[in-house]
Protein backbone atom coordinates (compact mmCIF):
# COMPACT_ATOMS: atom_id res chain seq x y z
CA UNK A 1 0.00 0.00 0.00
CA UNK A 2 1.50 3.61 -0.57
CA UNK A 3 1.62 6.64 1.43
CA UNK A 4 -0.61 8.22 0.08
CA UNK A 5 -3.72 5.41 0.17
CA UNK A 6 -2.79 4.86 4.03
CA UNK A 7 -3.17 8.31 4.96
CA UNK A 8 -6.27 8.28 3.15
CA UNK A 9 -7.30 5.11 4.80
CA UNK A 10 -6.21 6.26 8.21
CA UNK A 11 -8.44 9.43 7.81
CA UNK A 12 -11.65 7.44 6.57
CA UNK A 13 -10.86 4.73 9.33
CA UNK A 14 -11.09 8.11 11.43
CA UNK A 15 -13.82 9.53 10.00
CA UNK A 16 -15.84 6.02 10.06
CA UNK A 17 -15.58 5.66 13.88
CA UNK A 18 -16.69 9.06 14.19
CA UNK A 19 -20.02 8.90 12.53
CA UNK A 20 -20.52 5.29 14.68
CA UNK A 21 -19.55 7.48 17.86
CA UNK A 22 -22.47 10.05 16.88
CA UNK A 23 -24.65 7.24 15.28
CA UNK A 24 -24.02 5.59 19.04
CA UNK A 25 -25.04 8.69 20.79
CA UNK A 26 -28.26 9.45 18.92
CA UNK A 27 -29.29 5.80 19.49
CA UNK A 28 -28.77 6.65 22.92
CA UNK A 29 -30.77 9.43 23.14
CA UNK A 30 -33.02 7.94 21.68
CA UNK A 31 -33.89 5.43 23.82
CA UNK A 32 -33.58 8.08 26.86
CA UNK A 33 -36.48 9.90 25.09
CA UNK A 34 -38.20 6.33 24.97
CA UNK A 35 -37.67 5.50 28.65
CA UNK A 36 -38.93 8.77 29.67
CA UNK A 37 -42.18 8.62 27.67
CA UNK A 38 -42.30 4.95 29.47
CA UNK A 39 -41.60 6.64 32.82
CA UNK A 40 -44.66 8.97 32.28
CA UNK A 41 -46.90 6.33 30.90
CA UNK A 42 -45.96 4.43 34.54
CA UNK A 43 -47.30 7.39 36.05
CA UNK A 44 -50.36 7.66 34.62
CA UNK A 45 -50.51 3.66 35.06
CA UNK A 46 -50.27 3.60 38.56
CA UNK A 47 -53.29 5.35 39.02
CA UNK A 48 -55.52 2.87 37.63
CA UNK A 49 -56.67 -0.49 38.73
CA UNK A 50 -57.54 -3.93 37.99
CA UNK A 51 -57.05 -5.07 33.93
CA UNK A 52 -56.66 -1.47 33.31
CA UNK A 53 -53.85 -1.23 35.39
CA UNK A 54 -52.18 -4.23 34.36
CA UNK A 55 -52.65 -3.82 30.15
CA UNK A 56 -51.23 -0.15 31.04
CA UNK A 57 -47.80 -1.73 32.83
CA UNK A 58 -48.01 -4.08 29.99
CA UNK A 59 -47.67 -0.85 27.33
CA UNK A 60 -44.63 0.37 29.42
CA UNK A 61 -43.18 -2.65 29.67
CA UNK A 62 -42.92 -2.60 25.66
CA UNK A 63 -41.58 1.10 25.51
CA UNK A 64 -39.22 -0.52 27.98
CA UNK A 65 -38.13 -3.60 25.75
CA UNK A 66 -37.91 -1.02 23.13
CA UNK A 67 -35.36 1.02 24.50
CA UNK A 68 -33.51 -1.53 25.93
CA UNK A 69 -32.85 -3.08 21.88
CA UNK A 70 -32.06 0.55 20.88
CA UNK A 71 -29.83 0.68 24.02
CA UNK A 72 -28.29 -2.53 22.84
CA UNK A 73 -27.86 -1.44 18.98
CA UNK A 74 -26.02 2.05 20.59
CA UNK A 75 -23.66 -0.44 22.42
CA UNK A 76 -22.41 -2.36 19.22
CA UNK A 77 -22.17 1.25 17.44
CA UNK A 78 -19.57 2.42 20.26
CA UNK A 79 -17.99 -1.08 19.64
CA UNK A 80 -17.52 -0.50 16.47
CA UNK A 81 -16.50 3.09 16.94
CA UNK A 82 -13.85 2.02 19.15
CA UNK A 83 -12.56 -1.11 16.61
CA UNK A 84 -12.82 1.98 13.88
CA UNK A 85 -10.14 3.88 15.81
CA UNK A 86 -8.00 1.33 16.77
CA UNK A 87 -7.45 0.36 13.09
CA UNK A 88 -7.29 3.79 12.00
CA UNK A 89 -3.89 4.39 14.46
CA UNK A 90 -2.88 0.94 13.01
CA UNK A 91 -3.24 2.56 9.06
CA UNK A 92 -1.58 5.50 10.35
CA UNK A 93 1.80 3.67 12.29
CA UNK A 94 1.51 1.61 8.84
CA UNK A 95 2.06 4.79 6.92
CA UNK A 96 4.73 6.44 8.87
CA UNK A 97 6.71 2.66 8.29
CA UNK A 98 6.23 3.02 5.07
CA UNK A 99 6.96 6.54 4.60
CA UNK A 100 10.12 5.54 6.68
CA UNK A 101 11.02 2.49 4.15
CA UNK A 102 10.92 4.87 1.44
CA UNK A 103 12.99 7.36 3.35
CA UNK A 104 15.94 4.70 3.50
CA UNK A 105 15.29 3.41 -0.38
CA UNK A 106 15.80 7.17 -1.01
CA UNK A 107 18.79 7.08 0.72
CA UNK A 108 20.32 3.92 -0.13
CA UNK A 109 20.03 4.74 -3.99
CA UNK A 110 21.96 7.76 -3.33
CA UNK A 111 24.60 5.75 -2.48
CA UNK A 112 24.82 4.18 -5.51
CA UNK A 113 23.87 7.21 -7.55
CA UNK A 114 27.47 8.83 -5.47
CA UNK A 115 29.14 5.94 -6.45
CA UNK A 116 28.64 5.98 -9.54
CA UNK A 117 29.40 9.52 -10.01
CA UNK A 118 32.77 9.24 -8.31
CA UNK A 119 33.58 6.37 -10.47
CA UNK A 120 32.71 7.76 -13.70
CA UNK A 121 35.15 10.83 -12.25
CA UNK A 122 38.10 8.11 -11.01
CA UNK A 123 38.00 6.39 -14.24
CA UNK A 124 36.72 8.48 -16.52
CA UNK A 125 33.94 6.10 -18.03
CA UNK A 126 30.32 5.20 -16.16
CA UNK A 127 30.73 1.99 -14.59
CA UNK A 128 28.87 -0.85 -14.77
CA UNK A 129 26.53 -2.19 -11.92
CA UNK A 130 29.29 -5.06 -11.08
CA UNK A 131 31.93 -2.24 -10.40
CA UNK A 132 29.69 -0.13 -8.73
CA UNK A 133 28.56 -3.65 -6.42
CA UNK A 134 32.05 -3.87 -5.53
CA UNK A 135 32.85 -0.07 -4.65
CA UNK A 136 30.00 -0.62 -2.23
CA UNK A 137 30.38 -4.03 -0.64
CA UNK A 138 27.24 -5.41 -1.80
CA UNK A 139 25.60 -7.72 -4.21
CA UNK A 140 25.27 -6.83 -7.79
CA UNK A 141 21.62 -7.95 -8.08
CA UNK A 142 21.19 -5.41 -4.89
CA UNK A 143 22.51 -2.55 -7.06
CA UNK A 144 19.88 -3.77 -10.01
CA UNK A 145 17.34 -4.30 -7.47
CA UNK A 146 17.66 -0.71 -6.22
CA UNK A 147 18.25 0.87 -9.51
CA UNK A 148 15.18 -0.85 -10.82
CA UNK A 149 13.23 0.45 -7.63
CA UNK A 150 14.11 3.94 -8.11
CA UNK A 151 13.18 3.75 -11.99
CA UNK A 152 9.74 2.56 -10.68
CA UNK A 153 9.22 5.21 -8.49
CA UNK A 154 10.59 7.80 -10.67
CA UNK A 155 7.98 6.53 -13.55
CA UNK A 156 5.12 6.48 -10.50
CA UNK A 157 6.19 9.79 -10.35
CA UNK A 158 6.09 11.41 -13.79
CA UNK A 159 2.66 9.52 -14.42
CA UNK B 1 -48.48 -19.39 35.67
CA UNK B 2 -50.62 -15.96 36.63
CA UNK B 3 -50.73 -12.67 34.39
CA UNK B 4 -48.95 -10.97 37.09
CA UNK B 5 -45.83 -13.94 37.68
CA UNK B 6 -45.31 -13.76 34.36
CA UNK B 7 -44.99 -9.71 34.39
CA UNK B 8 -42.77 -10.41 37.05
CA UNK B 9 -40.52 -12.60 35.25
CA UNK B 10 -40.37 -10.54 32.13
CA UNK B 11 -39.84 -7.57 34.02
CA UNK B 12 -36.76 -9.44 35.82
CA UNK B 13 -35.15 -10.46 32.45
CA UNK B 14 -36.12 -6.92 30.91
CA UNK B 15 -33.69 -5.34 34.03
CA UNK B 16 -31.24 -7.78 33.17
CA UNK B 17 -30.97 -6.80 29.64
CA UNK B 18 -30.94 -3.45 30.74
CA UNK B 19 -28.30 -3.98 32.66
CA UNK B 20 -26.29 -5.65 29.93
CA UNK B 21 -26.86 -2.88 27.64
CA UNK B 22 -25.70 -0.63 29.84
CA UNK B 23 -22.54 -2.24 30.91
CA UNK B 24 -21.71 -2.52 27.41
CA UNK B 25 -22.24 1.76 27.21
CA UNK B 26 -20.06 1.70 29.85
CA UNK B 27 -22.00 2.61 32.35
CA UNK B 28 -20.89 0.00 35.31
CA UNK B 29 -21.95 0.25 38.41
CA UNK B 30 -24.48 3.50 37.96
CA UNK B 31 -27.73 2.93 38.21
CA UNK B 32 -29.29 4.50 35.23
CA UNK B 33 -33.03 6.21 34.68
CA UNK B 34 -34.48 2.88 32.86
CA UNK B 35 -32.71 0.56 35.43
CA UNK B 36 -34.45 2.63 38.26
CA UNK B 37 -38.25 3.20 36.24
CA UNK B 38 -37.72 -1.42 35.51
CA UNK B 39 -37.42 -1.84 39.06
CA UNK B 40 -40.85 0.77 40.02
CA UNK B 41 -42.68 -1.79 37.22
CA UNK B 42 -41.37 -4.98 39.18
CA UNK B 43 -42.38 -3.19 42.63
CA UNK B 44 -45.98 -2.03 41.36
CA UNK B 45 -46.75 -4.96 39.76
CA UNK B 46 -45.51 -7.29 42.93
CA UNK B 47 -48.08 -4.22 44.77
CA UNK B 48 -50.92 -5.12 42.75
CA UNK B 49 -50.42 -8.87 42.31
CA UNK B 50 -50.74 -8.42 46.60
CA UNK B 51 -53.34 -6.57 46.44
CA UNK B 52 -55.32 -9.11 44.54
CA UNK B 53 -54.28 -11.81 47.25
CA UNK B 54 -51.82 -13.11 44.16
CA UNK B 55 -48.13 -13.94 45.21
CA UNK B 56 -45.30 -13.21 42.05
Amino acid sequence: MTKTSNATSAESLKAAALDESRRSEALRQQADNITRAAEGRYNQAVKLDGPEARGALVEVMRDMFAATSIYRAAAVAQDSAIQLIFASDRAAEIDADGAEAQDAAKFTYKAVDDARAFLTHRDGKAPTQRQIAAFLGCSQGMISKLIRAHKAATDRGAA
Amino acid sequence: MTDARLIHVTLLGLLNDLHKAHIALGKRGHETHSMKTAKALIAYNRAKAKEQGESV
